[in-house]
This record gives C-alpha cells, structure tokens and sequence, in this order.
C-alpha cells in the first residue's frame, strides 16, 4: 500500500469517528419519526379518534381499521432496526465506503421492510370506507406489480453509488 | 455533470419506460372499462316481462325479427310457438311470455326465451325478466378494452352482512360475450328479510375482482344500505324500515326468527301456528318490510278486497303467517275472471298478474300445498324464493 493511499484510510477512520454522534442522532431522529412515529400516531392517536374528528367536521366518513392496524403494527414493528439501520447509515459521511456499504445495507433492508409492510403483496382487506352508508372496500394481491415496486427501489443503487462517486474526492480531500 | 445526477435520470428513465409499458394498456382499459348495459340496479332485457308493456314487449320482439314471419319464440322447454309477423298482431306471443314467466317464477326458476331465425339459428337469447314481488335481476355489462387490454377476470357476488356476518345472495361470475362481459344476478328479495329483520344496518354489495394481466390482483366491493336498494325498486319513494334491533341469534349464517303470538287473532282469524324460520340459505321478508314496516304484510291480494297470504311481522321480528289456507284459497277463487283467468295484484308490481286459465289449477295446487304446509321457509321455497 502506497503511503499516499495509506494516509487517506488513515483520515477516513478519523473523519468517522468525529461524524458519527450527531449523524447517528440526526439519522435515529428521522428514522423513528417514519418509522415508529407516523404509525404509532396512527394506531394511537388518528385511529382512535377519527369518528369524532369526522363528526366534528360534520363529514359522514367512517374507516374501518381492522386492515389499516395491522399493516401500521408492521410498519412500526420492523421500523425499530431500520430506524437502527438508518441511524448508522447517517453516521458515516458521504463519500465513505463504509457509507456506501451501509447505504446499500440500509436500502436492501428496506425492501425487505417494505415487503413486510405490504404483507409481501398480499392484502385482500386493505381499506374499508365508508361514506353517507355506503361502504366501499378495497383489496389488493400484487404479483408483478411487487416485482416491480421492488426494482424501483433498487435503483436507488444507482444515486447510492453516484452520490459515493460525487462525494469521494470531497470526503478523501477533507472537504 | 455529476455522477449523482446522471443516476438519478437514468432511474427515472428506466421508471418512466417501466410505467409507460404499464400505463399505457391501463389507461386504455380504464377507458373502456364502461357500463354497456343496465346499471347496478335495473334490469334490461328484450323480454323484462315485469315493467314493460305489452306494447313495449311486442316492439322489442319486433325489432328483433324485423318484423319478419318465421321467427319462432320458445320460452326455455315450457312454451314454443310461431312469432306471426308482428306480435303485435297477436298477443298470444307476449301473453304466454308472461305466463310462462309466472310459471318459472313459482317453480322458483328462471327461464330464457330465445327467438328462433326461420333457418333454425338463434336471433336473440335473453332471460325473461321476472319480478315476482320477490326476486329482481340485476344485469351489469361492461365493456373491456382493445388489444393491450387483458383482464382476466370479473366476478361479482351480491352479499348481506347481517350484524357482521354474511348472507351470499348470489355469487355470479361475469362471463365473456364477445368483448365484453355481462352478468345477470337474481336477487331474491326475500333474502332482505333477514336483513330488513335485522334492522336497518344491513347492506347489500357489489363485488368485482379483477386480475389485471398478472400485475395484480384487485378487488373492489361496494356495500349500499338495504333501504337505498329498496327505494331505488320503489321509484325512490320513502321505504318504511323497521328500527329494531332483531332478537335473531346469529350462529354464522344461520338466523332463527321466533314467533311468540301464536293464538293471536287478525280480523278474526286465529293465528294458526308459532313459526320458526331457520334463515340459512333461506330468503326472508325483506320486500314487504319496506314496505309496510313491521305490522300486518300482504304478499299478495286477489280481486279488490284483501286476502292473500298475510303475514305478520311484529316490532320485534317476530315472523307469524295471518292468513289461513281456507283464507286464502277462497280467495283465490273468488278472484277468477269469468274466462277463467286469475288475477294477483301483488303489492310492488305496476300492473297486476295476469295468470291464466290453464295455469290458474296449478297455481292453485301449488297454494293448496303451500299453505298446507306450516312451515314458512318451505313455503318461501314454493314460491320460488
């Protein structure tokens, strides 16, 4: 290994160390409000008190949750090591390997968290509404349409690895 | 340019090829995925023999044949004979129509009749629509898109969620007819009963699944309260539905109704048996809920003054036959025309049931039988519900 490039691991470790507390707030903080904020507003706060939102705004519509819960639950429930994952992404700087690494660890995990919310595509009771007494419901089996919603997202590989190749000279140069 | 950006176009680009690929077949088939026929709530055939005139009826036919002579009409096995060249000319063709109408309807059948080309092919087939008083069809038609368009499956049952549990009225699953689908769901109306009974809570729905050439599977349901239903058959005029809640006890789908009033009397006739109507599978009393509301129901009167089968549906559910069957086939007979013919003013028809002479004996025989029978379901069964 040549010095040069020594020198440069060398300076990697020290960026990260010096990064990493507030990245890692910065990256629980976002995470634990999408992932375990949002649906626990939404288990404990919205769905409780949605009836009486609606009366107050004098609108006869009523949802039925018994769907919408457990989909929230799975939501909140694997968020908790995504929100870890996340955290520890956001830890190391942009331009890292070790950020690209965790980068690309974080957005297989949250395909795999997505899958798991949408119940890997199977949601044949998704969303009953009902309004002025009639009551439409809402189901949905996703075949190809998953295989697709899946390679999307795993494009974003593709503004992972851009943002490393942008960041990297920055990040080596110290900014 | 930055890296970064480069990424993000090419993602979007390879987003935007994928959506398109999809977007394209699917705007195409939700644009042509239209009503063609009849709506949720009408019926529409050539021979709706329930709201159509006989002038109306001979006109469809008419059309049809062009007014050609021979056309031969056979009504399923019952009836079959020569269409003259108008049958307007004749009313025999529309009269046995109605007739055997009548007959499959208390037979508890539906039939078709099918219009023969004087080369033996078939002109037209359609179901004889048929409302009894009891049973309504509802036709849907949709149209689906060109080529790009593949779906794979429309199905659609006809449900009533009685204090959460289901009632499957009619489960039909919609089938080809050249490029598009049509389904005919018969909807007994006494299969409201047990909802009506129920209060006003129950619902009746739509439910359409589609398969969407392998991308996904969807399936919208539409639920409308009974009494929209119910009015929407009643021209939209006010429906009187009871406010009970139902002493029935719900064991999955079966539903027990019990009558406490045996003894009772009606205008001096004593109520002759204490009913229990186990509802499973059976349809109920729905349509003479709405109209009456609990209290006394006539299913039916014969000549200008009452009689029928009178029913009695208490404020609490309570289900309990009036009418006896002396009562009743008294006046059955007191009704008969002089040439013989018999007719029923059923309450929800806009013109009364002509039945005639040669099937006013069986009719007879078949309320002979019915009524000698105490059980109500069996003879909601006889009647075709």
């Amino acid at each position: 290994m040549s010095k040069h490039k020594q020198d440069y691991d060398e300076d990697e470790e020290v960026r990260i160390k010096k990064i990493r507390i507030s990245g890692f707030i910065i990256g629980a903080i976002v995470g634990a409000v999408f992932y375990i904020g949002i649906p626990y507003a939404m288990i404990h706060y919205v769905e409780p008190n949605f009836d009486s939102y609606m009366e107050q705004l004098k609108v006869d519509l009523h949802i039925a949750w018994d769907s919408l819960t457990p989909l929230f639950e799975r939501w909140m429930y694997a968020g908790v090591p995504m929100t870890l994952l996340g955290a520890l992404t956001w830890s190391c700087p942009k331009g890292s390997r070790q950020r690209f690494l965790m980068s690309t660890i974080y957005l297989a995990a949250s395909i795999v968290w997505l899958l798991y919310v949408l119940n890997f595509g199977v949601l044949p009771d998704l969303i009953s509404i009902t309004v002025d007494g009639n009551t439409y419901e809402f189901g949905l089996v996703l075949y190809f349409l998953l295989y697709l919603i899946v390679l999307f997202r795993a494009l974003k590989i593709l503004i992972l690895f851009g943002v490393y190749k942008d960041s990297r000279d920055d990040y080596l140069e110290g900014e | 340019m930055k890296a970064v950006t480069i990424a993000k176009i090419a993602r979007i680009i390879v987003i935007i090829a994928v959506a398109v690929v999809i977007a394209i077949p699917t705007y195409a088939g939700i644009e042509s995925f239209k009503i063609t026929d009849g709506d949720f709530m009408s019926t529409e055939s050539i021979y709706d023999v329930n709201s159509m005139s006989n002038a109306d009826l001979a006109a469809n036919i008419n059309k049809v044949t062009d007014s050609e002579s021979g056309y031969k009409v056979s009504y399923g096995s019952v009836i079959g004979e020569d269409v003259p060249a108008s049958v307007t000319e004749t009313s025999d063709v529309i009269v046995n129509m109605r007739a055997a109408a009548v007959a499959a309807a208390s037979e508890g059948k539906t039939i078709k009749a099918t219009l023969l080309k004087p080369d033996g092919s078939i002109a037209k087939q359609d179901m004889i629509l048929w409302m009894n008083g009891f049973t309504q069809y509802m036709t849907v038609g949709v149209k689906l898109g060109g080529s790009l368009v593949n779906i794979v499956k429309l199905s659609a049952s006809l449900d009533s969620v009685i204090n959460g549990s289901k009632i499957v009225i009619s489960d039909v699953d919609m089938v080809p007819a050249g490029d598009a689908y049509r389904m005919t769901i018969p909807i007994p109306y006494l299969v409201f009963a047990a909802a009506m009974a129920d209060g006003a809570h129950s619902k009746v729905g739509v439910t359409i699944g589609i398969d969407y050439n392998g991308f996904f599977n969807a399936k919208f349901r539409m639920d409308f309260p009974v009494e929209k239903i119910m009015k929407s058959f009643n021209g939209g005029g006010e429906v009187n539905l009871p406010t009970y809640e139902t002493k029935k006890a719900a064991e999955g789908e079966t539903f027990t109704y019990e009558s406490k009033k045996a003894g009772s009397t009606h205008d001096g006739v004593e109520v002759k048996q204490e009913i229990d109507i186990d509802a499973k599978g059976v349809p109920g009393v729905a349509d003479i809920l709405a109209e009456y509301g609990a209290g006394e129901i006539s299913i039916g009167s014969f000549g200008g003054e009452g009689g029928g089968l009178i029913i009695e549906v208490s404020d609490q559910g309570d289900i309990q036959i009036v009418s006896d069957k002396e009562y009743l086939l008294d006046a059955l007979e007191s009704s008969r025309e002089e040439d013989g013919t018999l007719i029923i003013n059923v309450e929800y028809l806009p013109e009364p049931v002509v039945v005639e002479k040669d099937q006013v004996d069986s009719l007879m025989e078949m309320f002979d039988e019915l009524m000698s029978n105490p059980d109500y379901a069996t003879i909601l069964g006889g009647l075709g519900l």
